[in-house]
């Protein structure tokens, strides 16, 4: 429905995105390094699980401060079923995304008594049992600390490669992106919208706030769950470490930088937070070099451009566009006074 | 192997701990154990209060929730750690270092990030000290590392002290005296000063403040650097309780917060009996369950409870 009701023009750029990106996207591998492949891997993994982000804290509104123990709860079950049941990789992963969504639906229960800022705490502290009860657990791992999980193989192909791997993260990542953005364009986004915009005005008008917001923490712990799935295949290996309640709150973090509510921004947030503190050369400071510019960075961002950098970059291109518009079409001598008129 | 959850913690690396791991825990809990850990978890329970009255405190007069309450503690607390431990300089004059710096940031923070964001939703201004969150622990991580071993603020002897039926360390006892001390130092202040008076009228009412001509930005800055302090003090008297590390003061928030929200993020009395219970509860709770982990559930039940049970007067939070 709202697929149709798109502009032409709109519909136009989206096709030619599509035409020129996925080519692009599948053939980028052959003019790199082993080391940046499995970096741009690494980078369309977070984009999957930032995709669930999107869901509950831009479209829903829910602050979420638990999403990257989501993640970690789809490469633990993973890894589980893999190194001690010997599960095959797929049904493994299977496996995971259904345990996601299902805690979704769990954890997303506080959310339907508890809203706004105190739900940010309760999701904290869910966060923390995660990362000290869950996460590390001997019962679900059988081991503490890593056990290394050897690359899958789909069909005939051996996936042992990077730049295999990363040609199915990237049929991953492009079936993800198709799903959240028909979520956002369809029914369950306006009805999502419209729950984060005003809970009374959404039921009073009919909308079951149960069930919608069940239906976008079970989503978003979903595609959480996908990227965990894909990060421990892609990484070799689980430990609870990358899933931490400081890496919840970088993603968030860098999402509410970028826009919270758009699926650009969460793209352009997985790039930040993978490959920023690798273009800069500090290895080393990974973790905290990313904490710190996120830290800076949302606390300029938030006073300066409360709406995040891909809207108000839309925004002043769209005021600058209109502003070369208005020099064009005005005579010379009044250029000094157009400037004042940003339209 | 689940013995020692100490080793646990180094294994984890940057994982998450909470409710710090008390030094000198018992190996083996049983229930003769309780007079102790009881009194270990009172004490914890009494540096869970500070920081959560400075939450409170905060929270009343600006209506902020401040998210960056532990990591402003725990930078303070390592501003001592430098000047007392690296520097070598008096322990008096670095935990002097700790609290002025400690308000002077507090005052910061409200005055260029907070102060500017006057009239955005509640949500905006959250982000903000997650921001601080972020900020505060990494910085702390480059400059004294993050799993780096540091060695504790000593303020008193390490030395124990017979009384009837129990042993207790005299950091325990300075702690809990001048955690007490400075509860009702804080009542007091909130009585009889002009500015804790004026902190009241802003948390009462702040355009009514403003009229009787109440400087409202000014009892803001302040309510920010007194929270600060708190969270400081706290910082510093805990540190060798736990290991002292940039991530476990940064959690301390987590366990704040749960009294805090018990105390509906009003009552300076309730917050500080919640946090007490809170401390006990899980100091105790390794009688009867091993893994570490089963504190942080107890934050999280506290929580909870507190959520739904305060329902009516978080409503505030819990609307916006």
């Amino acid at each position: 429905m709202a697929t149709e009701a798109m502009p032409t023009r709109r519909k136009q750029t989206a096709t030619a995105a599509v035409v020129v990106a996925v080519p692009l996207a599948v053939f980028l591998p052959v003019a790199m390094t082993d080391f940046h492949v499995f970096l741009l891997s690494q980078t369309l993994v977070f984009g999957i699980a930032l995709f669930g982000l999107v869901i509950v804290a831009g479209l829903l509104g829910q602050p979420s401060l638990m999403h990257a123990e989501l993640m970690g709860l789809g490469a633990a079950v993973t890894a589980t079923l893999v190194q001690a049941y010997g599960w095959n990789y797929w049904s493994a992963a299977i496996a995971s995304v259904i345990t996601g969504y299902a805690a979704g639906l769990v954890l997303g229960l506080p959310a339907l008594r508890i809203r706004g800022l105190a739900l940010a705490i309760v999701t904290l502290a869910i966060a923390q049992t995660f990362d000290q009860l869950v996460l590390p657990s001997t019962l679900l791992s059988g081991t503490v600390g890593s056990r290394t999980i050897p690359r899958p193989t789909l069909g005939p192909f051996s996936l042992s490669s990077d730049r295999a791997f990363y040609q199915v993260t990237l049929a991953v990542f492009l079936a993800a992106l198709w799903l959240v953005l028909s979520i956002r364009r369809g029914k369950l986004g306006r009805m999502f919208t419209a729950i984060r915009e005003s809970e009374k005005g959404a039921a009073a008008s009919g909308a079951s706030l149960t069930r919608y917001k069940l239906l976008g923490f079970a989503a978003s712990a979903g595609f959480a769950a996908v990227a965990g799935a894909l990060y421990v295949g892609l990484i070799g290996s689980y430990t609870a470490a990358p899933y931490d309640w400081l890496h919840s709150i970088v993603m968030l973090a860098m999402l509410s930088i970028m826009g919270s509510a758009t699926v650009s921004g969460s793209i352009m947030a997985a790039f930040t937070i993978i490959d920023m503190p690798q273009i800069l050369q500090q290895v080393k400071l990974l973790d905290q070099l990313t904490q710190f510019t996120s830290g800076l960075t949302l606390i300029i961002q938030t006073i300066m451009a409360p709406e995040g950098a891909i809207p108000m970059t839309a925004k002043s291109s769209r005021r600058l566009a209109a502003r070369v518009k208005g020099w064009m079409e005005a005579a010379p001598e009044t250029q000094v006074q157009s400037e004042g008129d940003p339209g | 192997m689940r013995s020692d959850p100490r080793t646990d913690q180094r294994r984890a690396g940057m994982c998450a701990r909470d409710g710090p791991a008390l030094r000198g825990e018992p190996t083996v809990s049983t229930l003769s154990q309780l007079l102790p850990l009881t009194i270990a978890g009172i004490v914890l329970g009494t540096m869970y209060a500070l920081p959560a009255m400075g939450i409170v405190l905060i929270y009343k007069t600006s209506r902020v929730l401040n998210f960056a309450h532990g990591a402003i503690g725990m930078f303070s607390t390592f501003i001592a750690y430098q000047v007392g431990i690296v520097w070598g300089l008096p322990i008096w004059l670095a935990v002097l270092a700790a609290v002025v710096f400690a308000g002077l940031l507090g005052a910061f923070i409200e005055r260029f990030t907070i102060r500017p964001l006057e009239g955005r939703p509640p949500l905006t201004k959250v982000v903000v000290t997650l921001g601080w969150l972020l900020l505060l622990t990494s910085l702390a991580g480059f400059i004294w590392g993050a799993s780096a071993y540091h060695a504790p603020i000593q303020i008193v002897p390490e030395a124990t002290v017979q009384l009837p039926g129990v042993r207790v360390s005299y950091l325990q006892l300075m702690t809990l005296g001048l955690a007490s001390g400075l509860t009702v130092l804080l009542a007091l202040f909130f009585r009889v000063t002009r500015l804790g008076l004026a902190m009241r009228a802003v948390a009462d009412n702040v355009q009514a403040a403003r009229i009787l001509g109440v400087r409202v930005d000014l009892v803001n800055s302040a309510a920010w650097a007194l929270g600060s302090i708190l969270a400081a003090i706290a910082g510093v008297l805990l540190s060798p309780m736990i290991t002292l590390d940039t991530i476990q003061l940064t959690l301390l928030v987590v366990s704040a917060f749960a009294a805090a929200l018990a105390g509906g993020l009003v009552s300076l009395p309730a917050t500080f009996a919640a946090a007490v219970l809170l401390g006990v509860l899980q100091s105790d709770v390794v009688i009867w369950v091993r893994t570490s982990g089963a504190k942080s559930l107890i934050t999280l039940g506290i929580v909870l409870v507190a959520m739904l049970w305060r329902r009516s007067r978080l409503a505030e939070v819990l609307d916006t």
